[in-house]
């Protein structure tokens, strides 16, 4: 019986999951859903027929989604930011000795902010996503100035640095502003990174554009020599 | 996977190691929508090492490296944990093991009953 017990004790995973992880892919599976969806929507809406409320219901559902990981957000803000520095330590400890990565005690946040992140690439212009558009800018500029560490300021940056070209009346003015509540040293760090954010999000765009046709190209070449 | 990653490294190889660990992301998501059933052994534990060693080298690499704009790349650091813990929440062979020493304790249980029975008959 102590061998069972022993055995039992060898095989159990010694490395269990974050606490928000069960929350976090049950948010990723609806967002992945909504998503596909709309993709699917656009893709085939001139050649298959689908009924003529299904694209109001579909937006409707997507601003619920967006909606929802917004006040996730702010309810966590609202619930301060834990301390982080005994993490820290652990996680400095942690690398030093070459074990398993650890999480940050924010990075449920951060895994909010970008499932909002990967919403906002693909929003549409059209009128009802402007609402939802204010209503993330908002918060990841919240986010933004009330965070007191980099990772998640910077998250909070790369939403809003993807949306900046959608955004109509957003510009480099409006972080200058918000910022200014906030001491001289973290403004200064905040707006270097924001500019250091926006470059690696134009960076990674052309990087993601480049991919593209790149695969397009091997696609073509492909069909053509399998035809031949 | 790609398990020899950083043999070349040039100024996209941050770019390229997040979408790379993007990609893992959405496998792992596919693994669970197509559903492992707990017990099947869908992840041999030898990969499942192989998979958590995988994530101590991304670390390691993300903390001595830093984007061309100077900023460390917290988007790679975070999928490597959500990565990590997706495969840990992930059934292996060594959760049949587990069941099977679950279920070899509760006959032994048993069994221990019933010896005890058959002597006290006795």
């Amino acid at each position: 019986m102590e061998a069972l017990k022993a055995l039992k004790v060898v095989v159990d995973v010694k490395h269990k999951p974050v606490s928000w992880l069960s929350q976090y892919r049950s948010m990723d599976i609806v967002s992945i859903s909504v998503r596909l969806l709309r993709e699917s929507y656009a893709k085939t809406k001139g050649t298959e027929t689908w009924d003529d409320e299904f694209f109001q219901k579909l937006v409707d559902a997507e601003l619920d989604v967006i909606k929802e990981l917004v006040s996730i957000l702010d309810e966590e803000i609202d619930n301060k930011f834990p301390n982080e520095t005994l993490r820290n330590v652990r996680r400095s400890t942690n690398n030093i000795l070459g074990g398993a990565p650890i999480s940050r005690a924010n990075h449920f946040m951060y895994a909010i902010l970008d499932l909002i992140q990967q919403h906002a690439e693909s929003l549409g212009s059209d009128d009802p996503y402007v609402k939802v558009k204010n209503h993330i800018s908002r918060t990841a500029l919240r986010v933004a100035k009330e965070s007191q560490y980099s990772y998640l300021r910077c998250k909070a940056f790369e939403v809003l640095a993807t949306m900046k070209p959608r955004l109509a009346d957003f510009t480099d003015t409006k972080i200058e502003y918000e910022m200014s509540g906030c001491d001289d040293d973290v403004r200064r760090t905040a707006l270097e990174q924001w500019r250091a954010i926006q470059l690696q999000v134009e960076k990674m765009q052309k990087f993601l554009n480049r991919l593209s046709e790149e695969s397009q190209e091997l696609e073509t070449q492909i069909f053509a020599e399998t035809s031949v | 996977m790609c398990t020899s990653f950083f043999e070349h490294v040039d100024a996209t190889t941050e770019r390229k190691l997040e979408l790379h660990l993007r990609c893992v992301v959405a496998t792992l998501r596919l693994l669970y929508a197509h559903g492992i059933q707990r017990g099947t052994g869908a992840i041999d534990s030898a990969l499942h090492d192989q998979l958590n060693q995988q994530c101590a080298k991304w670390q390691k690499y993300c903390d001595s490296h830093r984007m061309n704009e100077g900023l460390k790349n917290y988007n790679a650091e975070f999928l490597i944990v959500l990565i990590q813990n997706m495969i840990n929440d992930l059934p292996s062979n060594k959760t049949i093991a587990m069941n099977l020493a679950t279920r070899l304790e509760a006959a032994a249980l048993c069994a221990g009953q019933a010896v005890v029975t058959r002597i006290s008959i006795c």
